[in-house]
């Protein structure tokens, strides 16, 4: 909230680059904090909606319908993804509340992942609540107001509505792996009555079966995207760390450095990464850290690689030009005005770069090379499905499913990211 | 009898800030033989108003308006079949373009691309498209035909690559040529090469000529008639003489006054190649080429 | 030209051996002991002890590092721990089993993906396009190992055993069990059935790439000039769109047959795992799992130079689409 003290500079929000600051908030104007706006921090938020009146009717009498039923008036209002979105969300987050209240209730003395879901659940639902009432009340935001970057990026990001859709799977993905414990039906690697429940098909009882020790495939896919998503982003976190450092090193350096750097990327950018992470993996014992580690060290250089491009250009951009001009240090530089502007195609490459990760921890839990058993990861449930393909064919094809929709929601908000986001990417 | 007959053409845009109107009711004929010149400003709807006639209005987001008219003889050209219109264009209306490196295709040899059209519109096979072809470079003054004709776009220099587009156009013998802002991509000293060229082409072949171009001085050298395009509609229409000494539309005047110091520059340059007086003298008095 | 391909092919000896180097590195430092095969109950400690000194696994790291270098540089790669037979015979038999795959399987990605794309883009945002997209985004998706069980199947599986069709194709080897009683015809047509389905698993998810990389890259080209010209000849759509259009459109495509190379053998190498196929993939696989490092290392090696006369290939073949490069 400090960000709104900076006063009437923030117009210029796009000078120096410094877009990314701006974001958030619409530029603080004098006029709009005297009438009846709320003292206290949402003030310079909800100034915009105080000169655009006509907005305001748009959720007119909502306020009281977002207190019992958040998503609802946005949903009449016609925001037809936003609202039932938020409106799905509210209602089974609320139902699962009930229909698992024993559980819900015996969480707080349970095992820690269990906690962590249930304080989960309560804060999607609070949050839901208070983002849902904030919208209400703020209206939607002035159209004569001179937009930041960032934002211009959010405003074709939304029209494009697979994207919209991509971007909302992978908060619904995440949300569940959280919650897995109170979603879950089922214990994971609790294994059933061999004789009567193995290998059943989809039922109402399991929805998508269950597997040769007959377990449940809905729960065991619930907590594999636990899996799935993790090592998805820790890797990626990884590797856009290195990447960056390594990639504006590089490009900063020059000479003799960047040549050897560059080097070294491509040699690793040429060599089947499959081939060095099954090698690296199987030799040194698979387990959550290996993996990860591995998964990341093996896709920096790729990171890097966009990254230098990317200083390389922009270093030459008439802001930094300026910014040396007036005298500022080489770090503030790099930090302040250099950095921000490379975060665009960076975050459009972890994007797609974690549906890539999803894919390659599939593969090597395929292969058993993943996470260990009874732990549920997809790669191997599609594994383990193979041998019972003709009998059930479900084990496999749902778990392999389970994959390809989270890399696909990744694969589209990585897609719309890019579109909305840089031009230039655009392939 | 007119040869290509314009009446009351509309050709808009559907966008996302809404409709423009890139010609709205634009009226003109060409006689055969003629050399009509088209002026405006940039965005005045010239390039538009061309491609309408050969249909190659990308629609969308272009449309021709109902109530829309292009005759070419005795043939409507809005609402004609692909096929139809296929047969007008390269072997009835020709169409050379402002950025020759462009316009031609990188990937084929001029030779390929000429002969293309020879095949497609006379009929022969492809020795003797090969020979026409040797023949057509040399008619637009190329030197050393044969090995040019073998040589892919980018080996020529932008003048060379103006007179192979030129080539592929004459290519069928067609009774109208559009050239749209033939010379703008030019520098000065070719842009009067290939303008006399074109004049001196028009004249041994009997064809029409719609010249478009936002440079009057081009105009003034080349055309019989001028048409004043501005803001999608035709402001003035008459002979280069009345246009020049009595222009009745100010934008008209806004175009001359803009014309004035630069005029004696490229008068000048004419002048000097083609050693003639380098004045207003309409076509096909001199055609020296090069 | 051979000066060129000369030249490439000597810079790229530094990534080839960067590459052994590293390889090579990462299998011996990494834990576990590959005499360890041998021990076994009955087996006297000062056996397997001796075995460690016929594999050199008793020396100092750095000097097996320098005879193994000096070794390989003269096509040297040791012998298989596992198959007690010439690591260079065994990768000999294998290789080409693996460039059969790859190069059908690039074949179809390729040839699928650019008719793909240039249907998008010739219907651009129909309805077709719009299924076509979602498609290949959908495959794009894919792990390619599901997607070989998927049709295993439905195209083996469920062909064969359920819904009978006499067409089923094979979901294992490179030959039918019966191969040498056939005739010479029988014997291409059960080499080719068997190759349908580990090459369309691994050609789809890349053809997925192609096509999206297609679509834009045509696009792009149906916006320029020439093909303005073109239309402006009176050539017939189709004309414009296959002769000058595609030809066009494929220039920056081939550079992705550079990029998509490592992925490709990537695939490979899961993909002949499903399929028992007995290619370099499943060698280095097994290889692996069995610690059998000269195996790894030679195999690493003939990964790196198969990328790189890919690239090189590649390389030319952009010269060869687009005049206006010319490789001195």
């Amino acid at each position: 909230m400090n960000e709104r003290r900076r006063g009437p500079g923030n117009d210029k929000g796009s000078r120096d680059g410094e877009w990314s600051r701006t974001v958030l908030l619409p530029p603080d104007d004098a006029g709009g904090a005297g009438e009846g706006t709320p003292e206290g921090p949402w003030a310079g938020v909800e100034s915009p909606s105080d000169r655009t009146g006509g907005q305001k009717g748009r959720h007119r009498g909502g306020w009281w319908l977002s207190v019992v039923v958040p998503g609802l008036p946005q949903l009449l209002a016609g925001r037809v993804v936003t609202g039932g979105y938020v409106l799905l969300l509210w209602i089974g987050g609320l139902g699962l509340g009930a229909l698992r209240w024993g559980r819900v209730l015996a969480a707080p003395t349970g095992p820690l992942e269990e906690q962590v879901a249930l304080a989960g659940l309560m804060l999607a639902l609070v949050g839901l609540w208070g983002w849902s009432l904030r919208d209400v009340r703020r209206g939607s935001p002035d159209p004569d107001q001179r937009p930041s970057q960032w934002a211009l990026a959010l405003r074709s990001f939304r029209r494009n509505r697979l994207a919209v859709c991509g971007a909302l799977a992978v908060a619904t993905l995440s949300l569940l792996a959280l919650l897995a414990p109170l979603v879950a039906p089922f214990d994971p690697t609790l294994q059933g009555d061999l004789m009567t429940r193995r290998l059943v098909g989809p039922s109402p009882e399991h929805l998508l079966g269950t597997d040769q020790y007959a377990r449940d495939i809905f729960s065991r896919l619930l907590y594999g995207a636990r899996i799935s998503l993790a090592i998805g982003f820790l890797a990626v976190g990884i590797a856009v760390s290195i990447g960056t450092l390594v990639g504006s090193v590089a490009a900063f350096a020059g000479g003799r450095v960047d040549e050897v750097v560059m080097r070294f990327v491509d040699m690793v950018i040429a060599f089947p990464r499959l081939v060095l992470l099954i090698a690296v993996i199987a030799l040194f014992r698979p387990s959550m850290v290996v993996i990860v580690v591995v998964l990341g060290l093996t896709q920096w250089p790729q990171v890097a690689r966009i990254v230098r491009g990317e200083v390389l250009s922009v270093r030459e951009r008439e802001f930094v030009e300026a910014a040396r001009a007036l005298g500022f240090s080489r770090t503030r530089i790099v930090v302040r005005h250099i950095l921000p502007n490379i975060m665009a195609p960076v975050v459009v490459v972890a994007t797609l770069g974690i549906g890539d990760t999803i894919i390659l921890e599939a593969v090597l839990s395929f292969l058993g090379l993943g996470i260990q058993a009874p732990t549920p990861s997809w790669g191997m449930m599609v594994a383990e499905g193979r041998s019972h393909l003709l009998g059930a064919w479900w084990i496999s094809t749902f778990s392999g499913l389970a994959i390809v929709a989270t890399v696909l929601s990744f694969n589209l908000a990585g897609d719309g990211l890019r579109d909305a986001l840089d031009p230039r990417l655009r392939r | 009898m007119a040869l290509l007959e314009v009446k009351e053409l509309r050709t808009w845009f559907e966008g996302e800030a809404g409709t423009v109107r890139a010609v709205d009711g634009v009226s003109f004929s060409v006689g055969e033989g003629e050399v009509v010149g088209l002026v405006g400003g940039s965005g005045c709807g010239k390039t538009v108003t061309a491609l309408s006639v050969l249909g190659l209005v990308p629609q969308p987001p272009g449309r021709i308006q109902a109530g829309s008219s292009i005759r070419l003889g005795d043939l409507e050209l809005v609402g004609a079949s692909p096929r139809e219109l296929r047969a007008v264009r390269g072997r009835r209306v020709g169409m050379i373009f402002q950025e020759p490196m462009s316009s031609l295709n990188p990937v084929y040899t001029v030779g390929e691309q000429i002969g293309e059209s020879l095949r497609l519109h006379r009929g022969v096979g492809r020795r003797e498209a090969r020979r026409l072809c040797v023949g057509l470079l040399e008619e637009v003054g190329i030197p050393e035909p044969e090995r040019r004709r073998r040589q892919y776009p980018h080996e020529l220099s932008g003048g060379m690559q103006q007179r192979v587009m030129i080539a592929m156009a004459l290519a069928a013998e067609p009774e109208l040529l559009i050239a749209d802002e033939p010379t703008t991509a030019l520098d000065v000293t070719t842009q009067a090469q290939i303008l006399a060229l074109l004049a001196r082409l028009r004249e041994s072949r009997g064809m029409a000529l719609l010249l478009i171009t936002h440079d009057l001085a081009v105009v003034a050298e080349t055309c019989h008639r001028v048409l004043v395009m501005h803001r999608g509609r035709i402001v003035e229409a008459d002979s280069v003489e009345a246009v020049f000494h009595r222009p009745r539309h100010p934008h008209t005047r806004s175009l001359l006054d803009s014309l004035s110091p630069l005029k004696g520059e490229t008068g000048q340059g004419e002048a000097d190649l083609e050693g003639g007086t380098g004045d207003g003298t309409p076509v096909g008095s001199d055609g020296s080429g090069s | 030209m051979v000066g060129y391909i000369v030249r490439r092919l000597l810079a790229a000896i530094p990534l080839v051996l960067g590459v052994a180097t590293i390889v090579f590195f990462v299998v011996n430092l990494a834990p576990g002991d590959p005499a360890s095969i041998y021990s076994a109950p009955g087996v006297s400690p000062q056996a397997v002890e001796q075995m460690r000194q016929n594999m050199g696994l008793d020396r100092p790291i750095h000097e097996r590092y320098v005879r193994w270098m000096g070794a390989m540089l003269q096509g040297d790669f040791g012998i298989s721990f596992s198959r007690n037979q010439p690591v260079r015979d065994v990768i000999a038999q294998i290789l080409p089993n693996t460039l059969i795959l790859s190069a059908s399987a690039l074949l179809l990605a390729f040839g699928a993906g650019i008719l793909i794309g240039v249907v998008q883009a010739v219907r651009q945002n129909t309805f077709t396009d719009g299924a076509l997209s979602v498609g290949t985004l959908f495959f794009y998706s894919m792990p390619s190992f599901w997607l070989a069980l998927m049709l295993i199947l439905i195209f083996s599986l469920y062909a064969r055993n359920v819904w009978g069709w006499p067409l089923w194709l094979p979901a294992s080897g490179m030959v039918s069990v019966d191969h040498n009683a056939m005739g010479p015809w029988e014997q291409v047509l059960d080499r080719l059935r068997h190759l349908v389905l580990p090459s369309a698993s691994l050609a789809l998810v890349l053809a997925a790439g192609v096509a999206r990389y297609m679509r834009g890259s045509m696009l792009e080209v149906i916006r320029q000039d020439y093909i303005r010209t073109a239309r402006a000849k009176g050539l017939p759509e189709r004309t414009v769109i296959l002769k000058h259009a595609v030809r066009n459109a494929l220039i920056p495509v081939v550079t992705l047959l550079g990029l998509y190379l490592p992925v490709l053998f990537s695939g490979t190498v899961v993909i002949e795992t499903v399929f028992a196929w007995p290619g370099m993939g499943k060698l280095m696989v097994d290889s692996i799992f069995q610690r059998d490092y000269p195996v790894v290392m030679a195999g690493a090696f003939v990964f790196a130079v198969m990328v790189v006369v890919g690239n090189l290939v590649a390389d030319l073949l952009y010269a060869a689409v687009d005049p206006r490069i010319r490789y001195e």
